[in-house]
């Protein structure tokens, strides 16, 4: 027996494996993968996690599963990954070896960096045999995302006007007074329900007194985020900072009015991820309201529709009743100033917040 | 000082590494023209030289290929003509040396891994390949032929070694700053390696292995055949009383076994091969599976030892959570095998009432394997009907199990009845019908 004979059998079985690998290395092999969570704020720490299964007597010997993400959510460790040259996409890649009948649950540490929405989008998996004669590799589709809220910033301490727009406001003539609004105490009149008679007031007075209620009517606030970055963007802002800010804002802003019990909608004339439509949301209130705002400013994308004038234009056209309209823009001109002149003069009360770079001192401008 | 003396083993053991897997090229002359002791003393001499070349060029900055090749050329005359004087042996050794020196000399400045790329392993097996075919024919080289086997089968062993690590590597796309892979990925392909060099061996070993086996079966069956046969034990009469076989009569030749006899010795080798290969092929496949275990245990053990920390799988960024899927033994898979085929000589009993209860306890438990197969996780602790409401709820199964069949299957289960064979059809038909 000499070496030829060895390296002969040795030939025979190489080839068999690769052909063997080639054949089954992927068969019977499930791949999935998730977020911990469906929705988070931006700056937390999450969990993506992958799950893979090799249900068959073939163990494998090493399996690479990629896959692209856009830039913003960070791994940590960075070393698994190849950012690729655009700056706008990340080339994730995992890399395995099953045992026969095994199950990996790999987990990633994952800081979501960026607001925005994260897909998980195509999988391609290659494998092969121990020697890398032969590569196998299937693609295919995943569903599931993450959007990733933008960090609401605390106005509590800022010179906005939403601190004045604090609970209800207190109308002169209405139909019905509101229940839950006592302004104080007044004579009885014939038809008062006994319910309503204060009467602590009455023994002081020593006369029947009832509880005085006024009408009350909510605010009906609208919030309009300007995405150009100055005055003579074309496409897509290029100083995307003061942008960025402007949301975090808003969702600040949202967060703090909705909680207050107001109403809140809110307009853009940015485009929505994979939508050629601005985001319009109506006004209206409650957590489920917050919740949309929040995801409509995570979709939002720094490219604009229309100016920012001709979208205000066209809301002055579609805007039924008096609303309490805060504009955050990072300018104004006197185009824009005669814009929300004329909203003016259909009875809105109009805001202006005027966004700057993050950490510079803002301009509140009021109308 | 203190990195050179680190790196100095490295560049040695690559060293090792090409002289193996080029041995035939050095080996062959030197069997003609080196004696004996010399041919140990100058492979030594040729690591060595790689480790000079290596030293020397940190050492000394031959950062060049002149100044390189130049003391390489100086070193390796010298060297050789310090071993061998004036004689034909030079032809081997000046040239081997001044290559090793060269090659150790580069090692400092470029990655081995481009100074012997993955084809070089291909030329030098093809190398050993060649030769050893060759010089097979040469009976002038048979005293040397073992030596060249044996280090073809090393050389084999090395290649795969390193070609499985270089493909795992190359495979798992490394960035700019060169491959992390976990060690559990290298420990499995090694593991995979070693079961796939004990297939190798074991083939390649088959002639011989028939041999010791053959020798063994008729050693078992002239036992078993001395131990049946009730006659005395005839003593082979001593050499000298046998007359000349030219003399003896035709009639007194001794009569050769009955057909039938030789039939069945021949069949009672077969069953033993039979037997012996299935042994040898499920001790393998016992090793494989526990290789992993026992790799993981020996580097746990030696890390402990060398008091290494675990590797870089901090910069890998995740854990990994690893679990064993339920599944049916391939034990449990054979016996199912051997009872489907005990079940199909008897199909005429199907019609009695116990062979109805298993047959509804076997397809509860195909239905339920079918399904842990497709992804069900399956969990032992639960009863039938709980596991029929999970596989609904688990949604790939569409009504998998009927309420009915689940029933029926308790009553085979835990409730001892006899299952009428109306039960048994209509619960298949149900089945069918899903």
């Amino acid at each position: 027996m000499g070496a030829y004979w060895i390296l002969l059998v040795a030939a025979v079985v190489l080839l068999v494996q690769a052909g063997l690998f080639r054949r089954f290395a992927l068969r019977k092999l499930t791949y999935n993968r998730a977020f911990k969570v469906s929705t988070c704020f931006e700056g937390e720490s999450l969990e993506l996690i992958e799950v893979i299964e090799n249900r068959k007597l073939l163990p494998v010997p090493w399996l690479r599963v990629e896959s692209q993400f856009r830039m913003g959510i960070i791994f940590r460790g960075q070393r698994n990954l190849d950012i690729s040259e655009g700056q706008y996409n990340q080339n994730h890649k995992s890399f395995f070896s099953l045992q026969p009948w095994t199950k990996i649950v790999r987990r990633h540490d994952v800081t979501a960096a960026e607001r925005g929405v994260y897909r998980l989008g195509t999988v391609s998996m290659t494998s092969g045999d121990l020697i890398s004669y032969h590569k196998v590799v299937r693609s295919f589709p995943l569903d599931g995302k993450l959007v990733v809220y933008p960090e609401p910033l605390d106005i509590s301490e800022m010179s906005l006007p939403v601190q004045t727009w604090m609970g209800d406001m207190i109308v002169k003539r209405w139909i019905v007074e509101d229940p839950f609004l006592r302004s104080g105490t007044r004579e009885y009149l014939d038809g008062d329900p006994l319910n309503n008679i204060n009467w602590k007031a009455t023994a002081r007075s020593g006369s029947l007194q009832v509880h005085r209620r006024d009408a009350t009517a909510d605010y009906r606030i609208k919030l309009y985020l300007n995405i150009e970055d100055h005055e003579l963007m074309w496409s897509k802002a290029t100083r995307p900072e003061p942008v960025e800010y402007g949301i975090r804002l808003a969702a600040g802003i949202a967060s703090h009015l909705l909680s207050q019990g107001m109403e809140l909608g809110l307009g853009s004339n940015g485009s929505m991820e994979e939508a050629t439509e601005f985001i319009d949301i109506p006004v209206s209130g409650g957590n489920e309201q917050l919740e949309l705002i929040y995801e409509s400013l995570a979709k939002l994308e720094l490219s604009r529709i229309l100016s920012f004038h001709d979208y205000l234009e066209q809301e002055l056209h579609r805007l039924d009743g008096n609303h309490d309209i805060l504009v955050l823009s990072t300018y104004m001109n006197d185009r824009l100033q005669s814009m929300l002149d004329r909203f003016k003069e259909e009875g809105h009360r109009v805001q202006v917040t005027i966004l700057q770079e993050p950490g510079l001192k803002r301009k509140v401008a009021a109308i | 000082m203190k990195s050179l003396f680190r790196d100095l083993p490295r560049a040695m053991g690559q060293g090792v590494v090409e002289c193996l897997l080029f041995f035939p090229i050095l080996y062959i002359p030197m069997a003609y023209l080196f004696s004996q002791s010399y041919m140990i003393v100058w492979l030594i001499v040729l690591i060595f030289g790689y480790a000079g070349g290596f030293a020397a060029s940190r050492l000394f900055r031959l950062n060049t290929y002149f100044k390189l090749a130049f003391w390489a050329c100086v070193i390796g005359v010298l060297v050789s003509m310090s071993l061998f004087g004036l004689s034909l042996a030079l032809f081997v050794a000046v040239p081997s040396f001044i290559t090793a020196f060269y090659r150790g000399g580069r090692m400092e400045h470029i990655s081995w891994y481009t100074l012997f790329p993955g084809h070089y392993y291909l030329i030098g097996l093809i190398a050993y390949g060649g030769s050893s075919f060759v010089l097979s024919f040469a009976p002038s080289f048979d005293p040397y032929f073992s030596i060249l086997t044996v280090a073809g089968a090393l050389a084999l062993i090395v290649t795969l070694f390193i070609v499985n690590r270089n493909s795992v590597e190359e495979q798992s796309i490394p960035g700019s700053e060169g491959p992390v892979i976990e060690r559990r990925v290298l420990q499995q392909n090694r593991g995979m390696i070693v079961a796939l060099l004990l297939i190798i061996g074991v083939i390649v070993l088959i002639p011989q292995l028939q041999q010791w086996l053959s020798a063994l079966g008729k050693m078992i069956a002239s036992w078993f055949a001395g131990l049946f046969n009730s006659t005395p034990e005839v003593h082979e009469p001593p050499r000298e009383n046998l007359p000349e076989v030219g003399n003896l009569p035709f009639s007194e030749e001794a009569a050769s076994p009955p057909a039938w006899m030789e039939f069945i010795e021949q069949l009672a080798l077969y069953v033993f091969y039979v037997i012996v290969t299935v042994l040898i092929l499920f001790l393998l496949y016992r090793f494989a599976r526990s290789l992993p275990n026992l790799l993981r245990k020996i580097s746990v053990w030696m890390n402990r030892l060398m008091s290494r920390s675990p590797n870089n799988e901090a910069l890998l960024g995740y854990v990994d959570e690893e679990t064993e899927i339920e599944h049916e033994k391939a034990i449990h898979r054979f016996k199912r095998l051997l009872n489907r085929v005990r079940g199909s000589e008897s199909s005429e009993r199907n019609g009695e009432p116990d062979h109805n209860a298993a047959r509804i306890r076997k397809l509860y438990r195909k239905i339920l394997i079918r399904k842990i197969q497709q992804g069900y996780q399956w969990n032992k602790s639960r009863t039938p009907r709980e596991t029929g409401q999970d596989l609904k709820a688990w949604g790939k199964a569409e009504e998998p199990m009927s309420e009915k069949f689940i029933h029926l299957y308790e009553q085979a289960r835990y409730g001892h009845r006899t299952i009428t064979d109306e039960e048994m059809q209509d619960s298949l038909k149900e089945l069918k019908h899903q």
